[in-house]
Protein backbone atom coordinates (compact mmCIF):
# COMPACT_ATOMS: atom_id res chain seq x y z
CA UNK A 1 0.00 0.00 0.00
CA UNK A 2 1.43 3.37 -0.94
CA UNK A 3 1.57 6.37 1.36
CA UNK A 4 -0.54 8.36 -1.08
CA UNK A 5 -3.38 6.25 -2.41
CA UNK A 6 -5.06 9.29 -3.89
CA UNK A 7 -2.41 9.49 -6.59
CA UNK A 8 -2.75 5.83 -7.46
CA UNK A 9 -2.83 5.06 -11.20
CA UNK A 10 -5.52 2.51 -10.57
CA UNK A 11 -8.10 5.26 -10.08
CA UNK A 12 -11.24 4.22 -11.96
CA UNK A 13 -12.35 6.71 -14.57
CA UNK A 14 -15.55 7.52 -12.75
CA UNK A 15 -13.68 8.33 -9.56
CA UNK A 16 -12.04 11.71 -9.53
CA UNK A 17 -9.18 12.15 -7.11
CA UNK A 18 -8.88 15.57 -5.49
CA UNK A 19 -5.51 17.17 -6.07
CA UNK A 20 -3.71 20.45 -6.32
CA UNK A 21 -1.84 20.01 -9.61
CA UNK A 22 -1.14 23.69 -10.14
CA UNK A 23 -0.04 24.42 -6.63
CA UNK A 24 -2.68 27.11 -6.35
CA UNK A 25 -2.19 27.37 -2.61
CA UNK A 26 1.53 27.90 -2.92
CA UNK A 27 2.64 25.29 -0.49
CA UNK A 28 -0.46 25.17 1.66
CA UNK A 29 -1.76 21.63 2.10
CA UNK A 30 -5.01 21.56 0.15
CA UNK A 31 -6.76 19.75 -2.67
CA UNK A 32 -9.87 20.28 -4.74
CA UNK A 33 -11.88 18.40 -7.33
CA UNK A 34 -14.80 18.94 -9.69
CA UNK A 35 -16.85 16.29 -11.43
CA UNK A 36 -19.85 16.35 -13.73
CA UNK A 37 -22.22 13.47 -13.10
CA UNK A 38 -25.24 13.55 -15.40
CA UNK A 39 -27.54 16.31 -14.24
CA UNK A 40 -25.29 17.04 -11.27
CA UNK A 41 -22.04 18.74 -10.58
CA UNK A 42 -19.85 17.88 -7.61
CA UNK A 43 -17.20 20.26 -6.34
CA UNK A 44 -15.10 19.69 -3.26
CA UNK A 45 -12.13 21.13 -1.46
CA UNK A 46 -10.08 20.25 1.58
CA UNK A 47 -7.72 22.69 3.24
CA UNK A 48 -5.31 22.39 6.14
CA UNK A 49 -6.40 24.22 9.28
CA UNK A 50 -4.53 26.98 11.06
CA UNK A 51 -3.60 24.64 13.88
CA UNK A 52 -1.85 22.01 11.78
CA UNK A 53 -0.31 24.69 9.60
CA UNK A 54 1.09 26.62 12.54
CA UNK A 55 2.57 23.47 14.03
CA UNK A 56 3.98 22.21 10.74
CA UNK A 57 1.55 19.31 10.72
CA UNK A 58 -0.44 17.73 7.92
CA UNK A 59 -4.07 17.99 6.86
CA UNK A 60 -6.00 15.06 8.29
CA UNK A 61 -9.23 15.57 6.36
CA UNK A 62 -9.85 13.79 3.06
CA UNK A 63 -12.61 13.37 0.50
CA UNK A 64 -13.34 11.53 -2.72
CA UNK A 65 -16.04 11.95 -5.34
CA UNK A 66 -17.32 9.65 -8.05
CA UNK A 67 -20.17 9.62 -10.53
CA UNK A 68 -21.44 9.34 -14.06
CA UNK A 69 -24.77 9.86 -15.79
CA UNK A 70 -26.52 7.41 -13.50
CA UNK A 71 -25.19 8.12 -10.00
CA UNK A 72 -23.00 10.26 -7.81
CA UNK A 73 -21.11 9.45 -4.65
CA UNK A 74 -19.21 11.45 -2.04
CA UNK A 75 -17.05 10.26 0.84
CA UNK A 76 -15.59 12.58 3.46
CA UNK A 77 -13.42 11.69 6.46
CA UNK A 78 -11.67 13.45 9.30
CA UNK A 79 -8.73 11.63 10.84
CA UNK A 80 -8.58 11.38 14.62
CA UNK A 81 -5.89 13.92 15.44
CA UNK A 82 -4.98 12.00 18.54
CA UNK A 83 -3.90 9.02 16.39
CA UNK A 84 -0.55 8.69 14.63
CA UNK A 85 -1.84 7.55 11.22
CA UNK A 86 -5.00 9.65 11.12
CA UNK A 87 -4.19 11.37 7.82
CA UNK A 88 -3.54 8.07 6.07
CA UNK A 89 -6.68 6.58 7.60
CA UNK A 90 -8.87 9.37 6.27
CA UNK A 91 -7.38 9.11 2.78
CA UNK A 92 -7.63 5.32 2.65
CA UNK A 93 -11.20 5.25 3.92
CA UNK A 94 -12.55 7.86 1.53
CA UNK A 95 -10.77 6.38 -1.46
CA UNK A 96 -11.72 2.77 -0.70
CA UNK A 97 -15.37 3.74 -0.26
CA UNK A 98 -15.44 5.66 -3.54
CA UNK A 99 -13.61 2.92 -5.35
CA UNK A 100 -16.11 0.35 -4.13
CA UNK A 101 -18.96 2.36 -5.61
CA UNK A 102 -17.20 3.52 -8.78
CA UNK A 103 -15.85 0.15 -9.77
CA UNK A 104 -18.64 -2.07 -8.59
CA UNK A 105 -21.69 0.03 -9.12
CA UNK A 106 -24.56 -2.41 -9.57
CA UNK A 107 -27.66 -0.83 -11.02
CA UNK A 108 -29.83 -3.51 -9.48
CA UNK A 109 -28.55 -3.35 -5.95
CA UNK A 110 -30.33 -1.58 -3.16
CA UNK A 111 -28.90 1.84 -2.54
CA UNK A 112 -28.30 1.22 1.14
CA UNK A 113 -26.64 -2.11 0.31
CA UNK A 114 -24.22 -0.31 -1.96
CA UNK A 115 -23.51 2.21 0.74
CA UNK A 116 -22.95 -0.56 3.26
CA UNK A 117 -20.46 -2.08 0.83
CA UNK A 118 -18.66 1.27 0.65
CA UNK A 119 -18.50 1.62 4.42
CA UNK A 120 -17.30 -1.96 4.79
CA UNK A 121 -14.59 -1.48 2.16
CA UNK A 122 -13.46 1.67 3.94
CA UNK A 123 -13.05 -0.22 7.19
CA UNK A 124 -11.37 -3.15 5.42
CA UNK A 125 -8.87 -0.75 3.89
CA UNK A 126 -7.92 0.45 7.35
CA UNK A 127 -7.72 -3.09 8.70
CA UNK A 128 -5.52 -4.19 5.79
CA UNK A 129 -3.23 -1.23 6.25
CA UNK A 130 -2.96 -1.77 9.98
CA UNK A 131 -1.97 -5.40 9.45
CA UNK A 132 0.62 -4.42 6.84
CA UNK A 133 2.13 -1.92 9.24
CA UNK A 134 1.66 -4.16 12.29
CA UNK A 135 -0.24 -1.37 13.98
CA UNK A 136 -3.50 -1.15 15.86
CA UNK A 137 -6.32 -0.33 13.46
CA UNK A 138 -7.31 2.49 15.80
CA UNK A 139 -4.09 4.27 14.82
CA UNK A 140 -5.90 4.92 11.53
CA UNK A 141 -9.11 6.11 13.16
CA UNK A 142 -11.27 8.54 11.23
CA UNK A 143 -14.85 9.61 10.87
CA UNK A 144 -16.71 8.64 7.70
CA UNK A 145 -19.54 10.45 5.92
CA UNK A 146 -21.01 8.90 2.78
CA UNK A 147 -23.71 9.98 0.31
CA UNK A 148 -24.86 8.00 -2.74
CA UNK A 149 -27.52 9.26 -5.18
CA UNK A 150 -29.25 7.35 -7.94
CA UNK A 151 -32.30 7.69 -10.11
CA UNK A 152 -34.30 4.55 -9.43
CA UNK A 153 -37.58 3.26 -10.86
CA UNK A 154 -39.14 4.55 -7.65
CA UNK A 155 -37.71 8.00 -8.31
CA UNK A 156 -34.59 9.79 -7.19
CA UNK A 157 -33.08 8.45 -4.00
CA UNK A 158 -30.21 9.48 -1.80
CA UNK A 159 -28.65 7.16 0.77
CA UNK A 160 -26.45 8.50 3.53
CA UNK A 161 -24.23 7.05 6.24
CA UNK A 162 -22.32 8.77 9.02
CA UNK A 163 -19.97 7.73 11.79
CA UNK A 164 -18.53 10.61 13.76
CA UNK A 165 -18.97 14.35 13.65
CA UNK A 166 -19.30 16.68 10.69
CA UNK A 167 -22.46 17.03 8.66
CA UNK A 168 -24.36 15.70 5.66
CA UNK A 169 -27.13 18.16 4.93
CA UNK A 170 -29.35 19.80 2.37
CA UNK A 171 -28.82 23.49 1.77
CA UNK A 172 -31.86 25.21 0.29
CA UNK A 173 -31.88 28.37 -1.84
CA UNK A 174 -32.63 30.57 1.17
CA UNK A 175 -29.63 29.18 3.01
CA UNK A 176 -31.43 26.83 5.38
CA UNK A 177 -29.20 23.88 6.24
CA UNK A 178 -30.99 20.69 7.31
CA UNK A 179 -28.90 17.72 8.45
CA UNK A 180 -29.73 14.38 6.87
CA UNK A 181 -27.82 12.35 9.47
CA UNK A 182 -27.19 12.62 13.17
CA UNK A 183 -23.61 13.38 14.09
CA UNK A 184 -21.87 11.56 16.95
CA UNK A 185 -21.09 14.28 19.44
CA UNK A 186 -20.75 14.52 23.21
CA UNK A 187 -21.34 17.39 25.58
CA UNK A 188 -17.91 18.85 24.94
CA UNK A 189 -16.12 19.49 21.66
CA UNK A 190 -13.62 17.10 20.13
CA UNK A 191 -15.14 13.85 21.32
CA UNK A 192 -16.74 11.61 18.75
CA UNK A 193 -16.88 8.09 17.32
CA UNK A 194 -14.77 6.59 14.56
CA UNK A 195 -15.16 4.06 11.77
CA UNK A 196 -12.69 1.79 13.55
CA UNK A 197 -14.77 1.54 16.72
CA UNK A 198 -15.56 -2.16 16.89
CA UNK A 199 -18.26 -1.50 19.46
CA UNK A 200 -20.07 0.55 16.82
CA UNK A 201 -20.57 -2.25 14.31
CA UNK A 202 -23.89 -3.09 15.90
CA UNK A 203 -25.03 0.47 15.21
CA UNK A 204 -24.13 0.58 11.53
CA UNK A 205 -27.58 -0.42 10.30
CA UNK A 206 -29.16 2.50 12.12
CA UNK A 207 -26.69 4.87 10.49
CA UNK A 208 -27.89 4.20 6.94
CA UNK A 209 -30.82 6.26 5.83
CA UNK A 210 -32.72 6.71 2.58
CA UNK A 211 -34.09 10.04 1.40
CA UNK A 212 -36.54 10.42 -1.47
CA UNK A 213 -36.43 13.28 -3.96
CA UNK A 214 -33.31 14.76 -2.40
CA UNK A 215 -31.94 17.22 -3.31
CA UNK A 216 -35.08 19.21 -4.03
CA UNK A 217 -34.91 21.63 -6.95
CA UNK A 218 -32.61 24.50 -6.05
CA UNK A 219 -31.21 22.73 -3.04
CA UNK A 220 -27.66 21.49 -2.62
CA UNK A 221 -26.36 18.47 -0.80
CA UNK A 222 -23.33 19.38 1.30
CA UNK A 223 -20.91 17.14 3.16
CA UNK A 224 -18.45 18.74 5.54
CA UNK A 225 -16.08 17.85 8.31
CA UNK A 226 -16.59 19.46 11.70
CA UNK A 227 -13.95 22.05 10.83
CA UNK A 228 -16.59 23.64 8.60
CA UNK A 229 -19.82 22.37 10.18
CA UNK A 230 -19.04 23.77 13.63
CA UNK A 231 -17.93 27.11 12.21
CA UNK A 232 -21.35 27.47 10.57
CA UNK A 233 -23.07 27.59 13.97
CA UNK A 234 -25.46 29.40 14.28
CA UNK A 235 -26.80 27.91 11.07
CA UNK A 236 -29.61 30.41 10.66
CA UNK A 237 -27.06 33.20 10.33
CA UNK A 238 -24.26 31.48 8.49
CA UNK A 239 -26.28 29.18 6.22
CA UNK A 240 -27.35 32.07 3.96
CA UNK A 241 -23.79 33.43 3.97
CA UNK A 242 -22.40 30.12 2.76
CA UNK A 243 -25.19 29.71 0.21
CA UNK A 244 -24.50 33.13 -1.28
CA UNK A 245 -20.85 32.22 -1.52
CA UNK A 246 -21.59 28.89 -3.22
CA UNK A 247 -23.99 30.56 -5.65
CA UNK A 248 -21.27 33.07 -6.50
CA UNK A 249 -18.97 30.19 -7.40
CA UNK A 250 -21.54 28.36 -9.52
CA UNK A 251 -20.90 30.19 -12.76
CA UNK A 252 -17.14 30.24 -12.43
CA UNK A 253 -15.08 27.81 -14.49
CA UNK A 254 -12.65 27.29 -11.63
CA UNK A 255 -15.23 26.90 -8.89
CA UNK A 256 -13.41 24.07 -7.16
CA UNK A 257 -10.20 26.07 -6.96
CA UNK A 258 -12.03 29.09 -5.60
CA UNK A 259 -13.79 26.86 -3.08
CA UNK A 260 -10.36 25.88 -1.86
CA UNK A 261 -8.65 29.24 -2.16
CA UNK A 262 -11.43 31.60 -1.14
CA UNK A 263 -14.46 29.99 0.49
CA UNK A 264 -12.53 27.77 2.88
CA UNK A 265 -10.01 30.47 3.73
CA UNK A 266 -12.42 32.42 5.96
CA UNK A 267 -11.16 33.57 9.33
CA UNK A 268 -13.00 32.87 12.54
CA UNK A 269 -11.64 33.18 16.04
CA UNK A 270 -10.90 29.85 17.65
CA UNK A 271 -11.22 27.99 14.34
CA UNK A 272 -8.07 25.88 13.88
CA UNK A 273 -9.35 22.65 12.39
CA UNK A 274 -8.85 21.33 8.87
CA UNK A 275 -11.76 22.20 6.59
CA UNK A 276 -13.40 20.02 3.99
CA UNK A 277 -16.55 20.82 2.04
CA UNK A 278 -18.13 18.95 -0.86
CA UNK A 279 -21.11 20.50 -2.64
CA UNK A 280 -23.48 18.68 -4.99
CA UNK A 281 -25.67 20.81 -7.20
CA UNK A 282 -28.07 20.16 -10.06
CA UNK A 283 -26.71 21.71 -13.18
CA UNK A 284 -28.71 24.51 -14.74
CA UNK A 285 -30.74 23.22 -17.72
CA UNK B 1 -16.81 34.81 3.46
CA UNK B 2 -17.53 36.34 6.88
CA UNK B 3 -19.10 33.97 9.42
CA UNK B 4 -20.83 35.01 12.61
CA UNK B 5 -20.97 33.27 15.96
CA UNK B 6 -19.02 32.83 19.15
CA UNK B 7 -15.82 30.88 19.35
CA UNK B 8 -15.13 27.60 21.05
CA UNK B 9 -13.22 28.05 24.31
CA UNK B 10 -10.89 25.96 26.43
CA UNK B 11 -12.04 26.66 30.02
CA UNK B 12 -9.27 26.53 32.64
CA UNK B 13 -10.16 26.52 36.35
CA UNK B 14 -7.41 27.00 38.93
CA UNK B 15 -8.71 26.03 42.37
CA UNK B 16 -6.40 27.02 45.22
CA UNK B 17 -6.36 26.04 48.88
CA UNK B 18 -5.91 29.23 50.93
CA UNK B 19 -6.28 27.64 54.35
CA UNK B 20 -4.14 28.72 57.31
CA UNK B 21 -1.40 26.22 56.52
CA UNK B 22 -0.77 28.00 53.22
CA UNK B 23 -0.05 31.30 55.02
CA UNK B 24 3.30 32.96 54.36
CA UNK B 25 5.77 31.67 51.82
CA UNK B 26 3.44 29.10 50.18
CA UNK B 27 0.66 31.56 49.36
CA UNK B 28 3.21 34.12 48.21
CA UNK B 29 4.68 31.51 45.89
CA UNK B 30 1.22 30.63 44.54
CA UNK B 31 0.51 34.33 43.92
CA UNK B 32 3.77 34.61 42.02
CA UNK B 33 2.90 31.48 40.10
CA UNK B 34 -0.45 32.92 39.04
CA UNK B 35 1.24 36.05 37.75
CA UNK B 36 3.71 33.92 35.81
CA UNK B 37 0.82 31.86 34.44
CA UNK B 38 -0.82 35.08 33.26
CA UNK B 39 2.36 36.27 31.55
CA UNK B 40 3.04 32.92 29.88
CA UNK B 41 -0.47 32.60 28.47
CA UNK B 42 -0.56 36.19 27.26
CA UNK B 43 2.61 35.46 25.30
CA UNK B 44 1.07 32.45 23.56
CA UNK B 45 -0.95 33.19 20.43
CA UNK B 46 -2.90 29.94 20.58
CA UNK B 47 -3.79 30.32 24.27
CA UNK B 48 -4.79 33.94 23.69
CA UNK B 49 -7.36 32.76 21.18
CA UNK B 50 -8.75 29.72 22.94
CA UNK B 51 -7.99 29.61 26.68
CA UNK B 52 -10.24 31.22 29.29
CA UNK B 53 -9.13 31.20 32.92
CA UNK B 54 -10.94 31.29 36.26
CA UNK B 55 -9.48 31.32 39.78
CA UNK B 56 -11.33 29.84 42.75
CA UNK B 57 -9.96 29.86 46.29
CA UNK B 58 -11.19 27.97 49.34
CA UNK B 59 -10.54 28.11 53.04
CA UNK B 60 -13.38 28.87 55.49
CA UNK B 61 -15.57 29.18 52.43
CA UNK B 62 -15.02 29.18 48.66
CA UNK B 63 -14.81 32.24 46.42
CA UNK B 64 -14.50 32.65 42.70
CA UNK B 65 -11.95 35.47 42.60
CA UNK B 66 -11.91 35.57 38.81
CA UNK B 67 -14.80 34.38 36.65
CA UNK B 68 -13.98 32.57 33.42
CA UNK B 69 -12.05 35.26 31.57
CA UNK B 70 -10.27 35.29 28.23
CA UNK B 71 -6.52 35.24 28.61
CA UNK B 72 -6.10 38.72 27.16
CA UNK B 73 -8.22 40.19 29.96
CA UNK B 74 -7.07 37.87 32.73
CA UNK B 75 -5.34 39.49 35.69
CA UNK B 76 -3.91 37.30 38.44
CA UNK B 77 -5.88 38.09 41.62
CA UNK B 78 -4.39 38.84 45.02
CA UNK B 79 -4.68 35.88 47.40
CA UNK B 80 -5.30 35.94 51.14
CA UNK B 81 -5.48 33.07 53.57
CA UNK B 82 -8.18 31.94 55.99
CA UNK B 83 -8.31 29.08 58.42
CA UNK B 84 -10.20 25.92 57.38
CA UNK B 85 -9.93 23.62 54.33
CA UNK B 86 -13.50 23.47 53.08
CA UNK B 87 -12.89 21.35 50.00
CA UNK B 88 -16.57 20.45 49.74
CA UNK B 89 -17.47 24.09 49.31
CA UNK B 90 -14.76 24.44 46.66
CA UNK B 91 -16.06 21.50 44.65
CA UNK B 92 -19.62 22.81 44.88
CA UNK B 93 -18.53 26.24 43.65
CA UNK B 94 -16.38 24.73 40.90
CA UNK B 95 -19.29 22.67 39.57
CA UNK B 96 -21.60 25.64 39.80
CA UNK B 97 -19.14 27.84 37.90
CA UNK B 98 -18.58 25.24 35.19
CA UNK B 99 -22.31 24.80 34.73
CA UNK B 100 -22.87 28.54 34.51
CA UNK B 101 -19.84 29.53 32.47
CA UNK B 102 -19.18 26.76 29.97
CA UNK B 103 -21.34 25.85 27.04
CA UNK B 104 -22.35 22.59 25.51
CA UNK B 105 -22.98 22.45 21.80
CA UNK B 106 -26.38 23.71 20.71
CA UNK B 107 -27.92 25.60 17.81
CA UNK B 108 -26.24 28.83 18.84
CA UNK B 109 -22.85 27.69 20.10
CA UNK B 110 -20.34 25.12 18.82
CA UNK B 111 -19.67 23.98 22.39
CA UNK B 112 -16.58 24.51 24.54
CA UNK B 113 -13.74 22.07 24.97
CA UNK B 114 -13.80 19.92 28.07
CA UNK B 115 -12.81 22.10 31.07
CA UNK B 116 -9.35 21.63 32.50
CA UNK B 117 -9.14 21.99 36.29
CA UNK B 118 -6.01 22.36 38.42
CA UNK B 119 -6.76 21.88 42.11
CA UNK B 120 -4.02 22.72 44.64
CA UNK B 121 -4.31 21.76 48.31
CA UNK B 122 -1.92 21.10 51.17
CA UNK B 123 -4.25 19.44 53.63
CA UNK B 124 -7.34 17.33 54.05
CA UNK B 125 -10.97 18.50 54.06
CA UNK B 126 -12.16 20.02 57.32
CA UNK B 127 -15.80 20.35 56.27
CA UNK B 128 -16.61 16.83 57.39
CA UNK B 129 -20.37 17.38 57.18
CA UNK B 130 -20.30 18.80 53.65
CA UNK B 131 -17.41 17.08 51.92
CA UNK B 132 -18.87 13.54 51.56
CA UNK B 133 -22.10 14.91 50.15
CA UNK B 134 -20.32 17.18 47.66
CA UNK B 135 -17.93 14.41 46.65
CA UNK B 136 -20.84 12.09 45.93
CA UNK B 137 -22.59 14.76 43.88
CA UNK B 138 -19.40 15.46 41.96
CA UNK B 139 -18.86 11.78 41.20
CA UNK B 140 -22.42 11.41 39.94
CA UNK B 141 -22.02 14.46 37.72
CA UNK B 142 -18.71 13.24 36.37
CA UNK B 143 -20.41 10.44 34.45
CA UNK B 144 -22.39 12.80 32.23
CA UNK B 145 -20.44 16.04 32.38
CA UNK B 146 -16.80 15.16 32.92
CA UNK B 147 -13.87 17.50 33.32
CA UNK B 148 -10.13 16.96 33.00
CA UNK B 149 -9.10 17.37 36.63
CA UNK B 150 -5.52 17.46 37.85
CA UNK B 151 -5.33 17.51 41.65
CA UNK B 152 -2.00 18.54 43.10
CA UNK B 153 -1.28 17.61 46.70
CA UNK B 154 1.30 19.99 48.17
CA UNK B 155 3.42 19.35 51.24
CA UNK B 156 3.66 16.45 53.68
CA UNK B 157 0.19 16.65 55.23
CA UNK B 158 -2.01 16.29 52.17
CA UNK B 159 -4.33 13.30 51.95
CA UNK B 160 -3.72 11.75 48.54
CA UNK B 161 -6.58 9.28 48.99
CA UNK B 162 -9.01 12.17 49.24
CA UNK B 163 -7.70 13.71 46.03
CA UNK B 164 -7.86 10.40 44.20
CA UNK B 165 -11.53 10.17 45.02
CA UNK B 166 -12.07 13.13 42.72
CA UNK B 167 -10.83 11.08 39.77
CA UNK B 168 -8.60 12.46 37.06
CA UNK B 169 -4.88 12.73 37.73
CA UNK B 170 -3.39 13.15 41.20
CA UNK B 171 0.06 14.68 41.53
CA UNK B 172 2.12 15.02 44.69
CA UNK B 173 4.59 17.81 45.43
CA UNK B 174 6.01 16.91 48.85
CA UNK B 175 8.20 19.97 49.17
CA UNK B 176 6.48 23.38 49.33
CA UNK B 177 9.46 25.60 48.57
CA UNK B 178 9.12 28.67 46.33
CA UNK B 179 11.27 26.89 43.75
CA UNK B 180 8.90 23.94 43.64
CA UNK B 181 5.87 26.21 43.27
CA UNK B 182 7.66 28.04 40.48
CA UNK B 183 8.27 24.73 38.69
CA UNK B 184 4.68 23.71 39.30
CA UNK B 185 3.21 26.85 37.77
CA UNK B 186 5.62 26.67 34.84
CA UNK B 187 4.30 23.16 34.26
CA UNK B 188 0.68 24.35 34.59
CA UNK B 189 1.38 27.11 32.04
CA UNK B 190 2.92 24.63 29.65
CA UNK B 191 0.00 22.23 30.17
CA UNK B 192 -2.48 24.95 29.27
CA UNK B 193 -0.48 25.90 26.21
CA UNK B 194 -0.30 22.27 25.08
CA UNK B 195 -4.00 21.79 25.78
CA UNK B 196 -4.97 24.89 23.85
CA UNK B 197 -3.15 23.53 20.82
CA UNK B 198 -4.22 19.94 21.04
CA UNK B 199 -7.83 20.64 21.91
CA UNK B 200 -8.35 22.48 18.68
CA UNK B 201 -6.70 19.87 16.51
CA UNK B 202 -7.31 16.58 18.18
CA UNK B 203 -10.36 14.52 17.93
CA UNK B 204 -10.74 11.52 20.17
CA UNK B 205 -13.30 9.04 21.35
CA UNK B 206 -12.90 10.54 24.83
CA UNK B 207 -10.78 13.66 24.66
CA UNK B 208 -8.27 13.52 27.47
CA UNK B 209 -5.65 16.09 28.29
CA UNK B 210 -2.07 15.54 27.24
CA UNK B 211 0.38 17.12 29.64
CA UNK B 212 4.09 17.82 29.36
CA UNK B 213 6.63 15.90 31.40
CA UNK B 214 6.48 16.62 35.11
CA UNK B 215 9.22 18.75 36.63
CA UNK B 216 11.56 17.42 39.29
CA UNK B 217 9.92 17.11 42.70
CA UNK B 218 6.39 16.51 41.39
CA UNK B 219 5.19 12.96 40.93
CA UNK B 220 2.07 11.17 39.86
CA UNK B 221 0.33 9.50 42.79
CA UNK B 222 -0.44 5.94 41.75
Amino acid sequence: MTEDPISSDSTPKRLLAPRDPDGVLAGVDGVSARLGAGAFELIGASRIGRGHRREGGAREDAFAIAGDDSFWFVSVADGAGSKPLAKLGAELATFAAAEAIASGHDQGAELTSLLELAARRALEALETESRARERDVNDLACTLLLALWRNTPEGEQLATFQIGDGSIATHDPTGVIKPLCRADESAFAGETHFLTGSHLRATWQSRFSLHSEVPAPGSLVVLMTDGVADDLIPLEKNGPVLRAELDRLEALPDAEVRLLQETLSYEKRGSFDDRTLVVVRRRSP
Amino acid sequence: MQLEGTNRRLPIYVVIDTSGSMRGAPIDAVSTGLRELEAALKADAHALETAYVSVITFSDTAHQLMPLTEVGSFSAPELSTGSQTNLGAAIRLLVSAIDAETKEKDAQHPGDWKPLVFLLTDGRPTDNEVWPHELAAYKARRSYRPVNLIAIGCGPHVDSATLKELGGTTLMMPEMSPERFRSLFAWISQSVRVASRSASQQKASAAEIRTPDLPQGINISL
